[in-house]
């Protein structure tokens, strides 16, 4: 099977990057403390934001715009 | 047959005209003078008749006169018409004139009547006396009682005729040159009547500062109005867009113009009213210089001079029907919008229009409410493939089903009625209330720019209608923003760990543009005024405010804005991840974009870097991503980017760091390589770049001339 090569070069930066070291994980440490806020960010957003259309849809019934 | 009634007092120079007019039209000189001596020199039984009654002194009776011309019309072969001198003289002559020429079917098409001062007329006839020796024309004191005498004599006939609408005066005090060209003028327009029944398209060139002046002629001569001088027929409507647009502009006139959405609501509503009313339009083209109808030769050329159209409606006052102006034809434009370019045509040469579709409503088959849907449909449709525009009908029809009452003429649409047709359309509507909001936070406002900078076109309810009192109900179409400089000094907020930030549209957003129906496009407002200028025309809209907004979203955007708006502010004051903390001041702008826009500007960009340019763009997105561009103190004056959030639209619950797809800051990076695998770490060199815009810009073009 003939094999191509990616026209985008995005192994090659890929492979280049890995070999000098430049692309690492990240720590569990790290993750944890990122998904901390965010997950409570998101679930209160999440929250307010189903409020909001809640109340909203509650506010503009029946209101006729005319002018 | 172009019948035409020649008055003028003894020295108002008709003859002279009379022989210009017959000289150009080719018609036959009617004068019952020289008729009635042709006819007694033939001695026909008319002329005999006539001659018995001069020899005993009688005036000859209106019957003979009557009976001469008759003979004239009914031997004179194909002719294209008459020129009556020196008749009628009479009412009673008038009529008779009249019924004669009915029974040729060759009406009067025109009465044009020669106006010269009593004073200049003496004056005239004694000089014409001193070289021709006529004694009538040698006394003063005769001259004058011939003129007043002619003047008595008249004035019933000008009233029969202008009771008719076929009486023109014309100025005679001119020179022959310029008398004939006004006379030629009056005969041109009946001739344009005269073949109206011929179904011909006619075009019109003019200068801006005579579109009033030119719409006024075209109402009367093609869509069967009878518009009087010194009548307002068009309220100020077009004398505010003459005013903002710019002084060089060119207009290209065509009618009749058949325009779908006129079309169907005449066909819907018009047209079921007593009162006749036209289903044609005209269509007014824009061009940036003087056009030529040679110019039509040239397709190239013809585009590169385009600025849009306006069809106007035969629905006084409101008679703005479809339009797309280039805001470039605007004298003044400091703003972006999301624009559309709309393929349409001008004197049979096809053309794109760009700009933001706009429509006035005709206060009875549509009002704002139904227009605003009209013209986002008219921009989706035009500018992607999933939409098309719709019609009014088509609005009807959709919401025929909820709707519990009659739905012609028009009461307007309510916000849910607006949304659901939104819905059917294709969209995943959202709609937010200003009172479901803290008003504190702004947040309600800075949604709103977020929508605005997502380059979506927002239906907003504008209202004062408020403690149950009745006030103004209004919906626009908020379609882009007028920035604040980039040097404006901005204001942070310290959220501690050495972090001040600030929202870019706290900061930087001057005042928002719309297309509001009851003027012309492109008003721009403050977010707490957006009536101000209604409001110094009719206080009753005083104080509105914008208290809700319908958002025609794309369906597979899951994630709120609100939520996205947050999910991005979080990340920027917690994360240890890739916020490069060195940097103490940062301006954050989340907004909306299409993966497909946002990947032809990171690949067409020359100041991005090369290795950052080809990690975004392996990097597969969902249709639409959220985006939040991170600038710092310095790049935001040159209006770049040292940093940007790109996340997941349809990502909305689920692991927290799901949503990110990349995310950078100065040379910091994370980015997925595979979907199952978690986000990893690159150490790369990403430079400031231009940030990303979903709206068009357009700057101020000033009048060349």
């Amino acid at each position: 099977m003939k094999m191509f090569k990616a026209a985008n070069n995005i192994d090659d930066l890929i492979t280049g990057l890995e070999n000098t070291g430049r692309i690492s994980d990240i720590s569990s440490a790290e993750y944890q403390t990122a998904n901390q806020y965010l997950e409570k960010v998101l679930d209160e957003a999440n929250r307010t934001a189903a409020f909001i259309e809640q109340e909203s849809l509650k506010a503009v019934a029946g209101v006729i715009i005319a002018d | 047959m172009l019948n035409i009634v020649l008055f003028g007092p003894p020295g108002s120079g008709k003859g002279t005209q009379a022989t210009n007019i017959i000289t150009k039209y080719n018609l036959v000189h009617l004068s019952t003078g020289d008729m009635l001596r042709a006819e007694i020199a033939a001695q026909t039984k008319l002329g005999l008749e006539a001659k018995a009654l001069m020899d005993k002194g009688d005036l000859v009776p209106d019957e003979v006169v009557i009976g001469m011309i008759g003979n004239k019309l009914a031997n004179t072969k194909d002719v294209k018409g008459f020129i009556f001198d020196g008749f009628p003289r009479t009412v009673a002559q008038a009529i008779a004139l009249d019924d004669l020429l009915d029974k040729y079917n060759a009406p009067i098409k025109t009465v044009l009547s020669l106006k010269v001062s009593e004073e200049e007329l003496t004056r005239r006839i004694l000089e014409r006396g001193k070289t021709s020796g006529r004694n009538d024309d040698q006394n003063g004191e005769i001259v004058r009682n011939r003129v007043i005498e002619y003047k008595n004599k008249t004035a019933p006939l000008a009233t029969y005729y202008s009771r008719q609408a076929k009486l023109s005066e014309v100025p005679g005090e001119l020179t022959v040159e310029e008398v004939f060209e006004t006379l030629e003028a009056n005969i041109e327009a009946v001739r344009v009547t005269l073949r109206s029944d011929i179904d011909l398209l006619r075009t019109y060139i003019t200068p801006i500062s005579e579109l009033e002046e030119l719409l006024i002629f075209a109402f009367n001569q093609h869509l069967q109005f009878n518009i009087k001088k010194n009548e307002n027929p068009f309220g100020s409507k077009v004398k505010l867009l003459v005013d903002k647009l710019r002084k060089d502009i060119w207009v290209f006139a065509e009618t009749p113009y058949v325009d779908k959405t006129y079309r169907d609501t005449y066909y819907n509503f018009f047209s079921t009213k007593q009162r006749k009313i036209s289903r044609d339009c005209i269509k007014i083209s824009f061009f940036s210089e003087e056009i030529k109808i040679d110019d039509f030769n040239s397709l190239d050329k013809i585009q590169s001079i385009y600025l849009g159209f306006i069809v106007i409606r035969p629905t006084l006052p409101n008679i703005f029907g479809r339009n797309v102006i280039n805001p470039n034809a605007y004298e003044k434009t400091n703003f972006s919008i999301a624009s559309t370019s709309i393929s349409t045509t001008v004197n049979s040469v096809k053309v794109n229009a760009v700009g933001f579709p706009h429509l006035s409503q005709d206060l009875e088959a549509i009002r704002c409410a139904e227009v605003c849907l009209l013209n986002v449909m008219e921009y989706f449709g035009n500018k992607y493939p999933e939409y098309q525009p719709v019609l009014p009908s088509t609005v009807h029809k959709l919401l025929r089903k909820i709707s519990t009452e009659r739905q012609l003429p028009s009461l307007g649409l309510d916000v849910p009625s607006i949304s659901f047709v939104l819905r059917k359309l294709g969209f995943g509507t959202k709609v937010y209330h200003r009172n479901s909001l803290d008003d504190k936070t702004g947040d309600f406002r800075k949604l709103l720019y977020t929508y605005i900078e997502s380059g979506i076109p927002v239906i907003a309810a504008l209202s004062n209608n408020q403690n149950g009192k009745q006030g103004v109900n209004h919906a626009v179409c908020v379609i882009g923003k007028k920035s604040k400089p980039n040097s404006v000094k901005v204001e942070f907020k310290n959220f501690g760990k050495n972090v001040e930030i600030a929202d870019y549209y706290d900061n930087f957003i001057d005042k928002l543009v719309m297309n509001d129906d009851n003027f012309s496009p492109y008003l721009d407002f403050e977010f707490e005024n957006p009536t101000a200028l209604h409001g110094q025309q009719n206080p009753l809209w005083e104080n509105c405010k914008v208290i809700s907004f319908i958002v025609p979203l794309y369906k597979k955007i899951y994630m709120d804005a609100y939520v996205a708006r947050q999910y991005a502010d979080s990340i920027i004051q917690n994360d240890t991840l890739f916020m490069d903390r060195s940097q103490k001041s940062l301006i954050h702008k989340t907004f909306l974009t299409s993966s497909r826009s946002y990947k032809c500007y990171i690949s067409t960009s020359q100041t991005i870097n090369p290795q950052l340019k080809t990690l975004i763009l392996s990097s597969p997105m969902p249709k639409f991503i959220f985006l939040t561009e991170i600038y710092d103190t310095d790049s935001v004056k040159e209006g770049k980017i040292t940093g940007a959030i790109i996340f997941d639209a349809t990502e909305s619950k689920g692991s927290p760091l799901r949503p990110i797809i990349l995310a950078f800051h100065n040379n910091r990076l994370i980015k997925r390589l595979n979907s199952f695998d978690s986000l990893k770490k690159f150490d790369i060199i990403c430079t400031p770049f231009i940030s990303h815009n979903n709206l068009s810009y357009y700057e101020n073009v000033q009048s060349s001339k």
